[in-house]
């Protein structure tokens, strides 16, 4: 890979100075996604700022049930944390779902919000890829597409997002708390992922600099009966082809509250608000799920080679839903 | 499995600089780029072949390494963010000329045809253990599933990993 | 001796392996190596211009072999090895001049003191493309299909022949056609290929993951023009192969004229993904069956 100096500290702010000093200055979490593309010359910094030592691990039990993970906490502490298991289980789920065990060790929370998409044509600079190099072109539109999103796509840029874990903080409202040059704000994680559009180029809205701390999950009742489900060609450590956040409470066998998002399908981590408002006040039969799945695939623009994902992630979602509701659906 | 550990430095720029890293226990001083990962760092510099390279991309397992306990890849890991971090590698798990029980069941149990994935597997086997989540073959499958072996050696990398989770030590 | 027959047996190499002790080929610390990277074809077919300027001037360059400098090897016969002969993986040695046949194909070797600088220093070997058309997959190829008349270096008939096909399908009360279509296959063994190349004088030493050390010496000796008492091959350990280390491939060649063009032993590890363009694979297959019950009689 291409040379790059190092820095390391454990002050926040000397870390955002740091980057923002210089405009190929990057952080250096897990490096699970930075030493990976910077060995495939995808990625080019020129500094790389370790900021492993700052104190941002903690993974906090807030009054009111809410959670605050720090953006450096690791995969496998926030999946085994009592809180997350307990309160959580789609998040842990999705946590323990993902990667594999070694990378779940190394990988910040942060750090997986940021990940990079697994096209391969953005991952090999030998191809046209508007991600990497804007104006390039998008060589996946007509090549293997097979992995590729149908929710949220543009004619610039189709690639999946490939997070398991912020498909679960997306169905949950999580807020990323963030910290940077002009000091420090929360972003609605929706708003955190960006569609690619004509900009694929820019995925978050994070200024040159801007470090996640933490990430927070508002108190929410109906996540303790949470599942993801997460369905792939291989059966552990593969990417989704279709995966899903679901959280419901029932009430008479109606839909009283309901929380849905999609993996593996979308170019950001996508939120089922169609779904969700065609569930509310439904009887939860797995008719009233077919249909709550069908509206939201409904607008899904599929490549010649993923076209299955449409019926796919259909099918997630009624699964998901019937597990949760499994002795209560009538 | 701590021990002592260098200070490190703050900053450095991109050119060779001495990289203080402890491995197995020992500090080692090498002189090395900000680009050198953990992995060519053992293998090229301090001559501790025994983590292999498969993929160099996080995707095989066979660099599997512990740094400060955990298990980790070392292809994605650089070795200058390594200092001050206790580092284990395959060549730190047997005391004296004594086989770690991991590796005395791997060979009781015949886990392995070529061995390249041999080392990565061990690390990944003992550290599962620490874990505990090696409750039943599906649970060691999952749990290992960040380990390939080309040879297909996994039934008998099962095996041997229950061997020493039920405290036979190796024996059969 | 014979009480072994029959008993169980801990394999010898065992405690090596377990411990990480076995050294494979590309462990070899020899002093003063030089590591060595292969730049690749970025398209399927047509003719390079290979600008390195920026790669010899990058730090830790020792040198960079083109087709401009690569020296004439001798074309040498591709028959199976187990005739005794020289195993090459094709007929077709790369870097003799300026044509691509597949994309992967090795257009330059980098060669330089660490592994860093010599991967660093490949993404700056420049190379421009006359691109040409080209057939990679069955379908595309379809048109062009023609029977060979032997096959497997001339030792086996292109087609085999018994009895009356077309009569017995004609007879069939039940007939099953069916076409099976197999993607193609890479072996991917966990070690990749990797040769170490050593020359004292005008002996050449080889470190070299093979399923044949006597394959690699023949073919080497013969692609160079040595004769046998000037090569030596030598591997401990393979780690895995499933097929794609028993023929010769370029790469230990061209590890061999790095290592003479530096004046210095070179190791050459390829990355994973050149193992998919760099050792043979299972092609993409097209098989169309028949079967027939022949009618009984009443």
């Amino acid at each position: 890979m291409r040379p790059f100096s190092y820095a390391r500290t454990a002050d926040a702010d000397a870390a955002i100075a740091a980057v923002r000093e210089r405009a190929d200055g990057a952080f250096l979490a897990g490096g699970t996604t930075a030493v990976d593309l910077v060995r495939q010359n995808v990625l080019r910094p020129g500094l790389l700022v370790d900021i492993n030592d700052l104190p941002l691990t903690g993974i906090e039990d807030l009054p009111g049930g809410g959670l605050r993970i720090g953006a450096l906490a690791r995969m496998s502490d926030v999946a085994g944390a009592p809180g997350v298991r307990e309160r959580f289980p789609v998040i842990s789920q999705a946590l323990l779902l993902g990667a594999s065990a070694q990378l779940r060790n190394m990988a910040s929370l942060g750090g997986n919000l940021c990940q990079r998409v697994r096209c391969s044509y953005f991952r090999d600079t030998a191809s046209p890829c508007n991600k990497r190099d804007p104006g390039s072109g998008c060589a996946a539109l007509d090549g293997f597409n097979r992995g590729h999103a149908v929710l949220g796509t543009s004619d610039k840029c189709i690639a999946t997002h490939p997070s398991d874990v912020a498909v679960a903080l997306v169905a949950l409202d999580a807020i990323v708390h963030t910290r940077g040059p002009a000091g420090e704000r929360a972003i609605g994680i929706d708003d955190f992922f960006l569609l690619p559009g004509d900009t694929p180029e820019r995925e978050h809205p994070l200024e040159h600099g801007e470090l996640i701390t933490a990430i927070e999950v508002p108190a929410a009742p109906v996540a303790r009966r949470s599942v993801y489900l997460k369905f792939r060609d291989r059966e552990s450590y593969e990417f989704a082809l279709a995966s899903v956040a679901a959280a419901v409470r029932i009430e008479d066998g109606t839909v009283a509250e309901v929380r849905l998002a999609l993996g593996g399908v979308g170019t950001k981590p996508w939120r089922a608000r169609r779904a969700e408002a065609s569930l509310l006040g439904q009887p939860a039969t797995g008719a009233s799920f077919a249909e709550a799945a069908r509206q939201e695939l409904a607008i899904a623009r599929p490549r010649p080679l993923n076209v299955f994902k449409v019926e796919l992630a259909q099918r997630a979602i009624a699964r998901a839903l019937a597990t949760l509701t499994d002795g209560e659906a009538r | 499995m701590g021990t002592e550990v260098a200070a490190p430095p703050t900053e450095r720029g991109a050119a060779a600089a001495a990289v203080v890293l402890t491995v197995n226990g020992e500090v080692h001083e090498v002189e090395l780029e900000p680009r050198v990962s953990l992995l060519d760092a053992l293998r090229e510099h301090l001559g501790l072949t025994g983590s292999k390279k498969g993929c160099d991309q996080g995707t095989c397992g066979a660099c599997t390494v512990w740094v400060d306990g955990r298990r980790v890849l070392a292809c994605l890991t650089l070795a200058v963010a390594c200092e001050a971090r206790a580092v284990t590698t395959i060549e730190g798990l047997s005391s004296g000329g004594d086989l770690h029980p991991m590796q005395a069941a791997f060979v009781e149990r015949d886990a392995f045809q070529c061995g390249y994935c041999t080392p990565g597997q061990i690390m990944s086997a003992v550290a599962l253990l620490e874990e505990g989540h090696a409750g039943d073959d599906a649970e060691i499958a999952e749990w290992m599933s960040g380990n390939i072996c080309r040879c297909a050696a996994y039934p008998n990398i099962r095996a041997a990993i229950r061997d020493v989770r039920d405290g036979a030590g190796g024996e059969r | 001796m014979t009480g072994a027959i029959g008993q169980q047996v801990s394999r010898v190499d065992g405690p090596l392996k377990v411990t990480g002790t076995a050294r494979y080929s590309g462990e070899i610390a020899l002093p003063g190596l030089a590591y060595a990277q292969i730049v690749g074809a970025e398209v399927a077919s047509g003719r390079v211009t290979i600008d390195t300027s920026q790669a010899e001037r990058a730090p830790g360059v020792a040198g960079v072999l083109t087709h401009h400098n690569t020296p004439k090897v001798n074309q040498v016969p591709l028959v199976p090895s187990l005739l005794g002969g020289p195993a090459p993986g094709e007929t077709f040695f790369p870097m003799q001049d300026d044509v691509v046949h597949y994309a992967g194909q090795p257009v330059a070797v980098v060669v330089a003191d660490t592994l860093e600088q010599a991967q660093y220093a490949a993404t700056l070997v420049g190379v421009s493309y006359a691109e040409a058309p080209s057939v990679t997959t069955i379908d595309q190829g379809r048109n062009d299909a023609y029977e060979p008349e032997r096959i497997f270096g001339g030792l086996i008939p292109g087609s085999i022949r018994r009895g009356n096909v077309q009569d017995g399908l004609a007879a069939a009360d039940l007939r099953i056609d069916a076409t099976f279509r197999f993607a193609a296959n890479h072996h991917n063994p966990i070690e990749a290929l990797t040769t170490t190349a050593h020359w004292d004088g005008d002996q050449l030493t080889l470190y070299d993951s093979c399923q044949g050390i006597k394959a690699v010496q023949v073919t080497v000796a013969a692609l160079l023009g040595l004769s046998l008492s000037k090569v030596r091959v030598l591997t401990r350990y393979v780690g895995g192969a499933f097929g794609c280390k028993a023929m010769v491939w370029p790469h230990v060649t061209l590890s061999a004229l790095a290592a003479q063009h530096v004046r210095r032993p070179v190791r050459l590890t390829m990355p994973r993904g050149q193992m998919f363009t760099s050792c043979g694979h299972r092609e993409e297959q097209s098989s169309i069956s028949s079967w027939a019950r022949p009618a009984r009689a009443s």
